[in-house]
């Protein structure tokens, strides 16, 4: 998939590891790895809204389109 | 009570087995001509021989029914048990219905050629076998197909649910 989570990078910048985040957000942790190492096929808006306020970032900030991805035939 | 229809299933499946040994028996016993058998035929058939045949093609038909009943049994007890696990909508209770399917399918047709031995004993002999096609079984094999694709796109469904965060 050419839409990738650079959720590593914002929380390196805001000092918070995963564990951090989950207890904010009151995602499970297995959802928030998923998420992180793109297991993930989709995010609800209210996950995204949830990660954002904790965070305090734009869905820009933790997303990311790579075109040179190719599409797998999931896409 | 997904539970005890499980039980039941188990122990239908077991009378069934029962009934195809008993059936197979039957086909034995006609097969190897006894005088005792061929008497008693001969009360109620004119050429004893036919009915002996008749008689055994109809218990041949039971044993080559057990099978199909086998798996619809096994195929449903294992259905069942996804259910109780909480997550009845995985790929393998499509292959489950599909093959539940095939089963009931091949149960008519069984159902067809009993029928023809009904008709062949009726024609021969007078004798009413009280056979009537079962419009029930067809639509039956319909619906578990259809259900087998209901299952398929509610497996989907459950997989992408799963997949999001």
């Amino acid at each position: 998939m050419a839409v990738r989570i650079t959720l590593d990078e914002v929380l390196y910048q805001r000092r918070l590891t995963l564990t951090d985040l989950a207890d904010r957000v009151g995602i499970t942790l297995a959802n928030l790895s998923n998420l992180k190492t793109g297991k993930a096929r989709a995010i609800r808006f209210t996950t995204l809204d949830a990660i954002c306020r904790a965070l305090d970032c734009q869905p820009g900030d933790i997303l990311a389109f790579d075109p040179t991805t190719p599409q797998t035939p999931d896409d | 009570m997904l539970r005890l229809t499980r039980v039941v299933l188990i122990w239908l499946n077991r009378l069934n087995w029962l009934g195809a040994a008993l059936a197979l028996a039957g086909v034995l016993l006609l097969l190897i001509p006894p005088t005792a058998v061929e008497t008693q035929l001969a009360n109620r058939f004119p050429d004893p021989a036919t009915g002996r045949l008749a008689i055994a093609a109809v218990f041949g038909i039971v044993v080559l029914v057990a099978p199909c009943v086998h798996a619809i049994f096994t195929r449903l007890t294992a259905l069942i048990g996804t259910a109780i696990n909480g997550r009845p909508f995985v790929p393998e209770n499509v292959g489950h219905l599909r093959t539940i399917g095939w089963a009931l399918l091949a149960i008519q047709l069984l159902d067809l050629a009993l029928g023809g031995v009904a008709g062949f004993v009726d024609r021969t002999t007078g004798i009413a076998f009280g056979w009537s096609p079962s419009l029930t079984g067809w639509l039956a094999v319909l619906l578990v197909f259809v259900l087998a694709r209901v299952f398929a796109t509610g497996a989907e469904m459950q997989d992408e649910v799963e997949a999001t965060v």
